[in-house]
């Protein structure tokens, strides 16, 4: 939900969502910004992956909702220069910080996201990792 | 035994929806009556009571509660406030706002209000039918 929610703002980006590689998801190529993780064999780099962590209950007594944590992860090519790949991690950040998402069912009250930290994985592909926290409350 | 959230707090007549915290507390003054021959112990006899109430809300300006609670600050009326289980065991009193504050508005928090209410008069026991 809220995943989807950050997806469809990545995917409005025309800038961002034009630096990643194309998936098929279906319906012809899209920018690989993939709400699952891991991510499809077959799809190629740099991609998103948005992927809700934890949360806390966050509420009235009429109404329901979380802060939600997400991770929001941008992997890259090994053969290509971390440069770029950096400096998309920062536009990705400041995309998704005090954005205003479209999330089904609930009232979305502040989106924080941290700057990109730099992580690799064990086959040593780049990434960097932006934690993001939405504050939600149900319709 | 009931989980706070499952309370009700009703603002003369109106269920406040948007309420999250809320603590009432019903003091009374303890008048010492201690003399030399208290056999060593103090003595005191119930003086006052009062009650007072603090809460947290988020900040709608729509909200209907919300506005009655700033009116009431602004006019210095009283209000009627009703506290219950979900059962209807409580208790009911009026009070006036003491304190009206829309903040810390800070940067990462979601912008809440927090009242104080100071009480005036009897305060009434409330149970499932009264």
């Amino acid at each position: 939900m809220i995943a989807e929610a950050l997806r469809a703002v990545i995917l409005a980006d025309a800038e961002i969502s034009g630096a990643l590689a194309s998936y098929n998801f279906g319906a012809g190529p899209e920018p690989a910004v993939f709400t699952i993780d891991p991510i499809p064999r077959d799809s190629a780099l740099p991609a998103v992956i948005i992927r809700e962590v934890s949360g806390v209950p966050f509420e009235t007594r009429a109404q329901e909702g979380a802060e939600q944590d997400v991770d929001v992860m941008l992997w890259g090519n090994k053969q290509r220069s971390v440069i770029a790949l950096k400096l998309l991690a920062w536009d990705l950040y400041y995309l998704i910080h005090r954005c205003n998402p479209a999330i089904t069912g609930h009232r979305e009250i502040g989106v924080y996201a941290s700057p990109p930290q730099g992580v690799t994985d064990d086959e040593g592909f780049p990434g960097f990792r932006v934690p993001v926290m939405v504050r939600v409350l149900r319709n | 035994m009931y989980p706070g959230f499952d309370c009700i707090l009703q603002i003369n007549g109106a269920a406040i929806g948007i309420i999250r915290d809320f603590d009432p507390d019903y003091p009374a003054e303890m008048l010492d009556i201690t003399i030399r021959d208290s056999n060593g112990w103090e003595e005191n006899v119930q003086g006052l009571k009062s009650w007072s109430a603090s809460g947290e809300m988020l900040w709608v300006p729509t909200n209907a509660g919300l506005q009655a609670l700033w009116n009431a600050y602004v006019a210095g009326t009283l209000l009627t406030v009703l506290w219950t289980d979900p059962d209807g065991y409580g208790r009911q009193g009026s009070a006036r706002v003491s304190r009206f504050h829309p903040g810390p508005q800070g940067l990462r928090d979601a912008l809440m209000v927090s009242i104080d209410l100071e009480g005036s008069g009897t305060v009434s026991v409330v149970s499932p039918g009264s």
